[in-house]
């Protein structure tokens, strides 16, 4: 009993190390990740690893790193801070930057959250993490997660775009690379106006 | 298994008995074999067009046995065992412009890359093998030829590709780094395969996805053995987009930039219509046909596009001559297919720059003596050009040019393309105009065949589709302290059948019992609208299920609501590319800068044309300013509101009763007598001055595709019922708070332009004409001033 109370105790020692360590460490979760409501009401989000067949539409299996070449380049000269990349131009060095937000390790899920928030229950939304930045403006930073967002609406529809998200409230602040569809014979989505003003 | 599974399939592939036929292995109609032991290693069949063309057949049937329309000589498809390609092999033999595995095709998302291990690609036409090999046959293609037109676009520019020379022989867009920075492929960090699927499980669909970098063709929804990728012109649109998206960000990604320029951001607007007629042109440069979608979309869904005036798919009328083109903006929602409709669609707005292109070309043949690919050729060369420098956000718009030179500042670039200042029909025709001439028109190197193209000519053909929009070219650009007396002038006497009006013309309709807007606030309307707008995010004070959007038109606390104007077009042409611009702009004069931002205190401007609000009732005092000093009213900030003393206002002002008197106010005087806990805006705590009415970033600009002479959108678009169908882009979105007292009254200042405007993007200056500064579209200048008063209502 005695020793079963220690092994325990053990295992919950290093998992609130581990927790603490990544939440310390802000630790960036590259994988994909799924979000999809619980029950039709909404009223939970849950979330799982992405499964190889939700992958497959949206991993590239041959990542490739890019080789250098045999001319020289002109790319700009990456200044990170804390594993972050600065973006933006800022006369105040980058140890002494004011924050516009803070880091929430959950800030996934929250994103995850708002973007099924308006859905149906049955739709999946898969995740993934592509780099985190710090945006700098002026003497303010503010940390951001640059992400790619794909819904999976059946069959093989999908769509997807990218985003910058605030690292604090998942807020989504800037979309681009959205899908583009030929949509033939489907019908336009309209909406009808309730009246005038 | 997945192998016992592969060596089963070679079995039977490799069987001689197998041909393409269901029912028969005879050969019929001059029909081939096309088994893998008819053809060599390396080798495959395909359908080098679509099968409508093929079989010259417009009626061919749905279930026709396409083996008869393969070419029966083998072609080259790739010699490993996979369909993934190694491209970029064409530009040089240094191996520099190389990117291993770009492309790579397989059925559908599901399925593992099927093998031939014998290299032979020869499949009968009803399997998805063979959708397969015609889709990548196609596609190494089309990507080749873009690849060795970029190539040759870079020997004008800067020569040989392994050793450039240090100057450009020509202002460029090209970057000089952009074989080393790998600028002319997609290069995210998970996405430098293009993954194309052949056979996807979709009906009467395909589509590009730049954020998974991946293309997916499906199939008819009636006669599902009809397959997207049985049409190679389908197959060439879809990559046209792939294309479109790399030429957008070539500078980007020779940047190493993390974001990217989209062409199109909304359900319509002129670069979403841009992007369709561009990617319908990447057919006509493989196929030189003016034809596209004959057999997947025009033969079961009527939806075949031409891009050629001389298609006898068009109504009568239409010719390719300078009195018939397809003019902009008359034929902007013009579907060949039922020309009695009316389309605000992007597919069928894109036609005009798809016959302008192939129009552009016919006229290279004939002018400069050269055959009709490399016509072609050329005329992709200019769009590259225009699409990298469109597309910078780097605002440089060129290796040599100053920050500013388009698209405001890297800071405010991608908010510029968006929808501040975004690609239309407009710019992107000055940008091929002034690449025309400095490729075509340019005798040093006299691409023209020992001529010069000739600018006037240009001028004209331009003109002769209502596109002669700009009034100089714009070589100097938009940056701050740019000369603007230099710009070559267009000759006034070419335009002829381009209209301009201008922007004070465009108001609220002025008939009597007129309304000024359209309110959507019907529950269920606005969750399917939320469903499919899945690139916004909504205020966690917005209920979740919209319980409080009760579809009674009027704007109720704790709605999402949404607005359309009911613009009026007061000229005599019609007004194309109508925008209305709901996000923040340079319209307050703040009053605390002593402290830090976010100022919290000031007023509004009323200097923008609408002379409003008037001073007694909160307006700001300009009178004595002089213009020059960052704060003021007359003064425009130079850096969107990043600069000291400036700080961009939202759309709304609300009006707060006093006891004597009435005045309006930014929405923060209203959360403090209300004492309501900035935690409880909107935007949280953190933006107070759009706390109670906020447009939802993203769906805070509205588009409409044009507006005839005297008339709205409405009865402009109207369909047989007499009713306009509103879409997402002809509305926009604004989150209202549920701790308005009702009976609270706001003004919204909406800025409001259209594209074939004569003073919303350019001025005359010392008698010739220039483009507005980009940072003048933080103010009014640009654009007509509309405010919209309501009063929310419980």
């Amino acid at each position: 009993m005695k020793k079963i109370s220690l092994i325990s105790l053990f295992c919950l020692t290093v998992a609130l190390g581990y927790k603490f360590y990544q939440v310390n460490n802000k630790v960036m979760d590259d994988s994909w990740e799924t979000f999809s409501n619980k029950t039709p009401k909404k009223e939970k989000t849950i979330s799982w690893p992405s499964t190889k067949t939700e992958l497959k539409f949206v991993k590239n299996p041959n990542k490739q790193k890019r080789k250098p070449s045999s001319l020289s380049s002109n790319l700009p000269k990456v200044i990170t801070l804390d594993g972050r990349e600065l973006i933006g131009k800022s006369k105040t060095p980058a140890k002494n930057l004011k924050w516009s937000n803070k880091f929430n390790p959950n800030w996934k899920k929250v994103l995850g959250n708002k973007l099924l928030r308006f859905q149906k229950h049955t739709t999946k939304v898969l995740v993934k993490r592509n780099k985190s930045v710090i945006q700098v403006k002026n003497d303010r930073g503010r940390l951001m997660e640059h992400v790619t967002v794909s819904y999976l609406l059946g069959g093989d529809d999908i769509s997807s775009f990218t985003a910058w998200v605030d690292s604090e409230t998942g807020d989504l602040i800037r979309t681009w690379n959205k899908t583009i569809k030929e949509p033939i014979g489907h019908e336009k989505p309209s909406m009808t106006p309730t009246g005038t003003l | 298994m997945i192998c016992f599974g592969m060596v089963i399939s070679t079995l039977l592939f490799s069987s001689s008995c197998v041909t393409d036929s269901a029912n028969s292995s005879r050969k019929s109609q001059g029909a081939v074999s096309n088994s893998p032991s008819s053809v060599g290693p390396g080798e495959g069949r395909v359908l080098q067009d679509n099968p409508i063309v093929a079989s010259g057949n417009a009626n061919l049937p749905h279930d026709t046995s396409l083996v008869t329309y393969l070419q029966r000589e083998p072609v080259k498809i790739i010699d490993s065992q996979f369909l993934t390609s190694t491209c970029g092999t064409s530009v040089t033999s240094s191996g520099l412009a190389n990117i291993n595995d770009c492309v790579k095709v397989s059925q559908n998302k599901n399925a593992t890359q099927f093998n031939s291990p014998t290299s032979k690609w020869a499949y009968p036409v009803g399997t998805t093998e063979f959708l397969q090999v015609n889709t990548f046959y196609h596609i190494q293609k089309g990507m080749t030829l873009h690849h060795d037109n970029m190539k040759g676009l870079y020997n004008h520019t800067w020569g040989a590709v392994d050793f450039p020379q240090p100057f450009s022989s020509y202002d460029t867009a090209m970057p000089k780094f952009v074989w080393s920075n790998k600028g002319h492929w997609k290069l995210d960090p998970d996405n430098q395969t293009l993954k194309a699927f052949a056979d996807c499980d979709l009906n009467n669909n395909a589509y590009y996805d730049p954020a998974t970098f991946s293309l997916c063709f499906g199939y008819d929804q009636v006669f599902k053995e009809v397959k997207f990728a049985q049409d190679d012109t389908v197959i060439y649109h879809e990559l046209g987009h792939a294309l479109n998206d790399i030429m957008l960000n070539v500078r980007n990604k020779s940047a190493a930039l993390t974001e990217a320029t989209s062409l199109g951001y909304f359900f319509y607007d002129e670069a979403g219509s841009l992007g369709e007629g561009l990617a319908d042109f990447a057919s006509y440069i493989i196929e030189l046909r003016t034809m596209f979608g004959e057999w997947a979309l025009g033969r079961f869904n009527v939806a075949a596009r031409p891009m050629s005036e001389r298609e006898p798919i068009h109504v009568a009328g239409l010719a390719p001559n300078e009195d018939s083109r397809l003019l902009y903006p008359t034929y902007l929602t013009y579907d060949p297919n039922d020309p009695a409709s009316v389309n605000e669609d992007i597919h069928y707005a894109g036609q005009i720059i798809s016959h302008y292109l192939v129009a552009l070309a016919e006229d290279f043949e004939s002018q400069c003596s050269m055959s009709k690919q490399v016509a072609a050729n050329y005329v992709m060369k200019i769009v590259m050009e225009a699409m990298a420098e469109l597309g910078d956000l780097t605002s440089q718009g060129g290796d040599t040019r100053a920050v500013g030179y388009i698209n405001h500042s890297a800071a405010h670039a991608h908010d510029w393309i968006r929808h501040i200042k975004p690609i239309t029909y407009r710019s992107f025709s000055q940008s091929l105009a002034k690449y025309t001439m400095r490729l075509m028109g340019n005798p040093t190197l006299n691409l023209c065949n020992g001529t010069v193209y000739n600018r006037d000519r240009l001028e004209k053909l331009i003109d002769s589709y209502g596109l002669l929009l700009f009034r100089s070219y714009n070589e100097v650009g938009n940056a701050v302290g740019s000369v603007r007396t230099s710009e070559t002038q267009v000759t006034p006497t070419n335009r002829l059948k381009s209209t301009l009006a201008p922007k004070e013309l465009l108001i609220f309709d002025p008939r009597e019992n007129a309304s000024k807007a359209f309110v959507f606030d019907g529950r269920a309307d606005m969750l399917n609208a939320l469903e499919s707008m899945t690139d916004i995010s909504i205020s966690s004070q917005i209920d979740g299920d919209l319980k409080f959007n009760n579809g009674n038109a009027k704007i109720s606390p704790g709605e999402l609501v949404g607005l359309s104007l009911n613009l009026y077009n007061n000229s005599n042409s019609t007004m194309s590319g109508i925008q209305v611009l709901a996000n923040d702009w340079d319209h307050v004069k703040w009053e605390d800068t002593v402290n830090p931002k976010p100022y919290k205190q000031g007023k509004f401007c009323n200097n923008f044309g609408d002379e409003f609000p008037i001073i007694a009732e909160g307006g700001a005092d300009s009178s004595t300013e002089g213009g020059s000093s960052a704060g003021e009213c007359k003064y425009i900030t130079r850096q969107n509101g990043d600069e000291a003393n400036e700080q961009l206002a939202p759309v709304c002002m609300v009006q707060i009763n006093e006891t004597n008197s009435t005045k309006w106010a930014l929405q923060e005087e209203l959360r403090l007598k209300l004492s309501l806990e900035a935690s409880n805006c909107l935007g949280g705590s953190t933006s107070t001055q759009d706390c109670f009415i906020r447009a939802v970033k993203g769906a805070d600009s509205s588009w409409f595709s044009k507006i005839d002479p005297q008339e709205t959108w409405g009865n402009t678009l109207a369909t047989s019922s007499g009713v306009p169908q509103f879409n997402f882009s002809n509305i926009i979105f604004f989150e209202v708070s549920p701790w308005i007292p009702p009976g609270t009254t706001f003004n919204c200042r909406f800025r409001a332009r259209f594209v074939n405007c004569e003073d919303c993007y350019e001025e005359k200056i010392s008698g010739k004409y220039d483009e507005f500064l980009d940072y003048e579209f933080s103010g009014g200048k640009p654009f007509q001033v509309v405010n919209f008063q309501f009063t929310v209502i419980d």
